[in-house]
């Protein structure tokens, strides 16, 4: 994290995205998923904002809201200094190359039928970078060669690689445009640990190199906390706790963020430790629980947290937790007050 | 120990693969350990160079014609691109290719024997330069027979040649092994039967049927070809915009393809028949078209309802496509397989369309096709003039569904071999 | 006499690209109640070596061509099938790589598990239920009378992966087989099903193979690790010997090059290159293209290493145990506590 502050390169204002869900004969509209329900953050220019949840939870639509590759319901997205949600066709194809994406698979975020050299340099013909096709080929070896790929590759098509490889150059496509804001969706979740490390280390060097933001989205915490300086934790569409990654690390607040971390397996077998077990599978998020989300699995609920949706409490600097008994959780919850099986 | 770069990748294995083959290679490689698919194709590009050179077998011009003291002539040659004799846009086309198609193709072929052994990729680049430059060359020989219509001789050259050797001239002529016109019958040989100078008789207005059925093989390719082009082009915009936008524009076309299916497509084809005068094959391409296009469609709406989930879509639409790109370049090029596999059955359905809409007396009655030559059989009810034609179109889309097959089993990872 | 003694395993596969020697020469054992963690990266053969066990291998293109697969003593290479069938589902289950594709979706759960049972026990339908809803019950399914009866639909992913657990289970196996049984999963059920599976180990006594390309699963759940690298053993040893001496330099590349031994933000350490893919496998030690200690010796095929208490390693130079600790170490301080 850099000391003098810089603007917020990219800050999302309760972002909401529901997806219909239809049913019968005649699909009629029954209900909505709330796949992403009012989330707010920011990311500075630099940093590595990771959002983290169980599957479901929201991620990938959160990401894929922002850019606008699905059409958020309500929200404002301020990339760079414009309201993506607010800006028209062309002008949205214009500032595409201010944001791009990198996806989890690598094996179909590459299309097939196109040459490496087609697949990177088309966006740079597409947005007046370069002028001629020469040019395009030119510049997509110099970035090959920059993710770690022969130049020469540029004429060859994707099957011919690795997903270590394929990866590599889904990230050539994203940094090719100069973008200021990257999404890595699960961007190394699919990778084998040796080559993981392979592609942290370059999305590390590429982050410095050309000046981006990112928003890592994963569900790894131990990649979470290599690469982020922020994180946020997610819960059946909402924001759940907030802060950077000591704070999340160190003093995680929601009973949720403590399971979490409970959860993840560690390297060491000396330090086995008794995990906190939370009960049940994630709810539907057709039909959230009301109150707090979590309150259905949650250890420390009460009365009030099927009642009343708690608002994110301020409990450091940039460190927010939603929860109403974020008092109580300063020591990490009880284990054996947690039944191991679902209720 | 130093910490290893991350940039470093194992050249070994990355040079081990320089070979890699291409998609379309694969499919080759597949297709042709398929003897039997192998074979039949084959069959078809020995029925396409029948087409091609037809008149090299089966013409009433000489190739040489010098009647005693008289200079040398080549009515043969002129005859080629002869209006009056070739009234045919169709026979047009294949005499460019009998004439300019050849002198093109020698070179095209040169560079293919000679890029054999070379590499896969460079091999791949010099070899597509190759075609596009035959292509290339080839349509503009067409546009220039197309703006510089040759109009001549109108003589019926065997007939001459009698009267000029009952009169005691010397006529040095050489023919085509039939000398016969594909389209001008002979009134003293209506009817003729099975016999050494006619293989397969004459029909009732004296042609020779063994002729007019080569001719018939430029006819029924053409229309396959065309009409199912023409379809596979209509239906694969359609299906396009259908699968790649879903929802309402999706559910409109679904209505409009599921109209069209319902009705029997033989009875709208022949009903549209009926209604126009003077049928030119084009007309016919066209009806076959208006119907079939909706396969194609559904095919490729299938595609592109799978391929545009996909992340390589988003990634195009997070570069900043037009959609009109993202639909064409990206998407189609993934979804066009299966349907190209099923053109190849298509060309097959096309020629039994038009032999039956002939057969019925709805065809064009002025081009010799295998269903104007069936038509001609059941109004004169000769066998031969049924069962040869019959036959042709039986080995024809034998020779296309099997290829088809082997096309589609090629495609097939299932199947690979 | 261990549980399962697998002796020089050679399970091949013959394709178009030539053979492919997937699992080639791969050796352990299992101890009663013991659980064996597989690990290795994609493609190394941990599947193929479970599948071969059964003798499940898709055939042609694949085919044990050697090794022993010792139960109980007994060969299950070359045990004949009708033996063999008794020998699977009732002495040795296994969970399936996808819990999504591996129930039948026309059947309820419930169905699917008595199918099980009736199977191999000498019981009428009423007490196969009454099993099935017992086993569905202790593997943590809520309200498991009434959703006995659902089917695989109507079930999350967590739920179907306990599902299969339940009919793994519910025979009373001597061994079970896990190919990654969470890998599909959240790590909040994933933790769920791991505690089960320990928890039914205690009670049970079965042997436990839990086939994981995770070290973290590894480290938290089992007795004893065997390493895999491109369908060899590379490594075999105690859990808590193997993260913290490993001696194979695989193994240890692995260890340093995982994010939570480092400190945030520094450079990982990486392996150099890629997995070989098994058409172009190097001779002699297969990790030898990317070994950062390879000579002209590692040509020739590695020889065992006995480092005691079962510590194995196949390699020509072996990492002493200080250089071990030293290199791991030096990473782990920065590490997540
Ligand atoms: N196009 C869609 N139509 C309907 N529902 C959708 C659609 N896309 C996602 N959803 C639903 O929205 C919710 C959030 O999905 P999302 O993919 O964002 O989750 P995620 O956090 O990325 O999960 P994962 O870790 O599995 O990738 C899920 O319940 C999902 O079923
Ligand atoms: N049916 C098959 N035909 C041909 N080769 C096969 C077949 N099944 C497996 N293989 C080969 O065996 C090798 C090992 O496969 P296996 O499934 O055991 O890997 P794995 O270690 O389980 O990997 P993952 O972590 O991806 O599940 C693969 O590289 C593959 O090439
Ligand atoms: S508000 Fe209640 S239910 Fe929600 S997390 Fe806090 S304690 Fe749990
Ligand atoms: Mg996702
Ligand atoms: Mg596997």
């Amino acid at each position: 994290m850099t000391a003098e502050p810089r603007p917020p390169v990219v800050q999302v204002k309760d972002l909401v995205k529901h997806f219909p869900v239809y049913k019968g004969l005649f699909r009629r509209q029954v209900g909505s998923v709330k796949a992403v329900d009012g989330i707010s953050f920011d990311i500075q220019g630099g940093e590595t904002v990771a959002m983290v949840g169980e599957s479901g939870c929201g991620k990938t639509t959160a990401g894929r809201a922002m850019l606008r590759l699905i059409e958020p319901d309500s929200g404002e997205v301020w990339v760079s200094g414009r309201n993506v949600p607010d800006l028209d066709r062309d002008a949205l194809r214009n500032w595409r190359q201010k944001m791009q994406i990198i996806f989890q698979d690598p094996y179909s975020s590459l299309n097939p039928r196109q040459t490496i050299g087609q697949i990177i340099g088309g966006g740079l013909l597409l947005h007046g970078i370069v002028q001629t096709a020469a040019e395009a080929e030119d510049r997509a070896k110099e970035l090959l060669e920059r993710v770690g790929l022969q130049p020469r590759y540029t004429s060859r098509y994707p099957h011919e690689f690795s997903g270590g490889q394929r990866q590599r150059i889904g990230i050539a496509r994203a940094v090719a445009l100069n973008p200021d804001f990257i999404v890595c969706d699960e961007a190394v979740s699919a990778l084998d640990v040796s080559v993981q490390a392979q592609v942290i280390n370059l999305l590390l060097d590429l982050k410095d190199e050309f000046d981006l933001c990112y928003l890592f989205v994963t569900h790894d915490l131990s990649v979470v906390r290599h690469i982020a300086d922020h994180v946020v934790v997610m819960y059946l569409g909402q924001i759940v706790e907030r802060a950077s990654r000591a704070d999340i690390y160190a003093r995680p607040r929601h009973p949720y963020t403590q399971a979490l971390l409970s959860a993840a397996p560690r390297t060491d077998p000396h330090k086995r430790r008794k995990r906190v077990i939370l009960p049940g599978d994630v709810p539907s998020p057709i039909n959230p629980p009301a109150g707090c989300r979590f309150h259905t699995r949650c250890p420390l609920a009460g009365p009030r947290c099927s009642a009343e949706r708690p608002a994110a409490h301020r409990i450091a600097d940039d460190h927010y937790v939603a929860c109403h008994f974020y008092e109580d959780t300063t020591d990490p919850i009880d284990v054996t007050a947690s039944s191991p099986y679902p209720r | 120990m130093a910490d290893l770069e991350s940039a470093v990748d194992a050249p070994v294995a990355a040079d081990a693969r320089q070979e890699d083959p291409s998609y379309g290679e694969i499919v080759w490689g597949q297709f042709r350990k398929r003897r039997l698919a192998m074979a039949c194709l084959y069959g078809l590009v020995g029925l396409f160079l029948l087409a091609v050179y037809a008149p090299v077998l089966a013409s009433n011009k000489p190739f040489i014609w010098q009647p005693a003291g008289e200079p040398v002539q080549f009515p043969w040659f002129i005859s080629l691109f002869d209006r009056t004799f070739f009234e045919n846009q169709v026979d047009l086309f294949f005499n460019t290719l009998l004439v300019f198609g050849t002198i093109i193709a020698i070179p095209v072929a040169v560079v293919f024997v000679r890029t054999r052994n070379r590499l896969r990729r460079p091999r791949r680049a010099a070899r597509s330069r190759a075609l596009v430059a035959g292509i290339g060359a080839f349509l503009l020989c067409f546009a220039a027979v197309q703006a510089f219509p040759v109009q001549k001789q109108k003589e019926v050259f065997p007939r001459i040649q009698a009267q000029l050797e009952a009169a005691g001239t010397e006529v040095r002529a050489v023919y085509p092994p039939l000398p016969y016109s594909f389209r001008d019958g002979d009134i003293d040989q209506i009817g003729q039967p099975i016999s050494r100078a006619h293989l397969l008789g004459t029909d009732n207005a004296g042609r020779d049927v063994l002729t007019r059925l080569l001719f018939g093989t430029r006819i029924s390719l053409t229309i396959g070809v065309f009409a199912v082009a023409l379809y596979i082009t209509l239906g694969t915009i359609i299906g396009s915009i259908a699968g790649y936008y879903g929802g309402r524009v999706d559910a409109l076309i679904q209505r409009i393809i599921e109209v069209v299916i319902c009705v029997p497509s033989l009875f709208l084809i022949l009903t549209v028949a009926a209604f126009i005068e003077n049928r030119s094959i084009f007309h016919i391409m066209v009806i076959i078209a208006a119907v079939a296009w909706t396969s194609p469609a559904r095919l490729i709406r299938a595609e592109f309802l799978r391929l545009r989930n996909l992340d390589f879509v988003s990634a195009a639409r997070a570069v900043g496509y037009r959609e009109r790109t993202i639909i064409f370049k990206e998407i189609l090029p993934n979804a066009i397989a299966p349907v190209l596999v099923a053109a190849t059955f298509g060309v097959a359905r096309a020629i039994l369309i038009e032999s039956t809409m002939s057969f019925l007396g709805l065809g064009d009655i002025t081009v010799p096709s295998w269903g104007q030559i069936l038509n001609t059989g059941r109004t004169t009810s000769d066998w031969v003039l049924i069962l040869a034609p019959g036959f042709a179109i039986f080995v024809t889309v034998s020779l296309l569904n099997l290829v088809g097959e082997g096309f589609r089993d090629a495609l097939d990872p299932k199947l690979r071999k | 006499m261990a549980l399962l003694e697998v002796k020089d395993l050679k399970t091949w596969f013959y394709t178009d690209d030539g053979v492919l020697r997937s699992v080639d020469g791969v050796s352990f054992e299992i101890d009663r109640g013991e659980t064996l963690g597989v690990v290795g990266e994609s493609g190394c053969g941990k599947s193929v070596t479970a599948m071969s066990i059964l003798r499940l291998i898709p055939q042609p293109p694949g085919r044990i061509v050697g090794g022993q697969i010792l139960f109980e003593g007994r060969d299950l290479v070359t045990l004949p099938i009708k033996e063999l069938r008794k020998v699977r589902g009732n002495d040795i289950s296994v969970i399936f790589q996808e819990p999504m594709t591996s129930l039948n979706p026309v059947y309820t759960v419930g169905d699917q598990t008595m199918e099980a049972i009736l199977l191999h026990q000498s019981v009428d339908e009423d007490e196969a239920r009454a099993i099935a809803l017992d086993m569905l019950k202790r593997v943590g399914i809520p309200a498991a009378e009434t959703r006995i009866d659902e089917y695989p639909h109507q079930m999350s992913g967590g739920m179907k992966q306990r599902v299969m657990i339940a009919m793994a289970l519910s025979c009373k196996p001597k061994l079970l087989i896990a190919d990654e049984p969470t890998t599909a999963l959240d790590v909040t059920i994933q933790a769920q099903i791991l505690e089960l599976l320990q928890d039914l180990q205690q009670s049970e006594g079965m042997g436990i193979m839990l086939i994981t390309h995770d070290l973290g699963v590894v480290a938290e759940t089992c007795d004893r690790v065997v390493v895999l690298y491109a369908g060899q053993v590379a490594e075999t040893a105690d859990t808590g010997a193997l993260f913290d001496h490993p001696a194979h330099p695989y193994t240890v590349g692995l260890l340093r090059s995982l994010p939570d031994r480092a400190p945030p933000g520094s450079r990982l350490y990486t392996i150099e290159g890629m997995v070989p893919s098994p058409q172009d496998f190097p001779t002699g030690c297969r990790f030898r293209t990317r070994c950062p200690h390879a000579s002209e010796a590692c040509a020739e095929l590695p020889p065992v290493h006995d480092l005691g208490d079962g510590h194995r390693v196949w390699c020509h130079h072996p990492l002493s145990r200080e250089d071990a600790r030293a290199l791991t170490a030096e990473r782990t301080e920065g590490g997540w506590q």
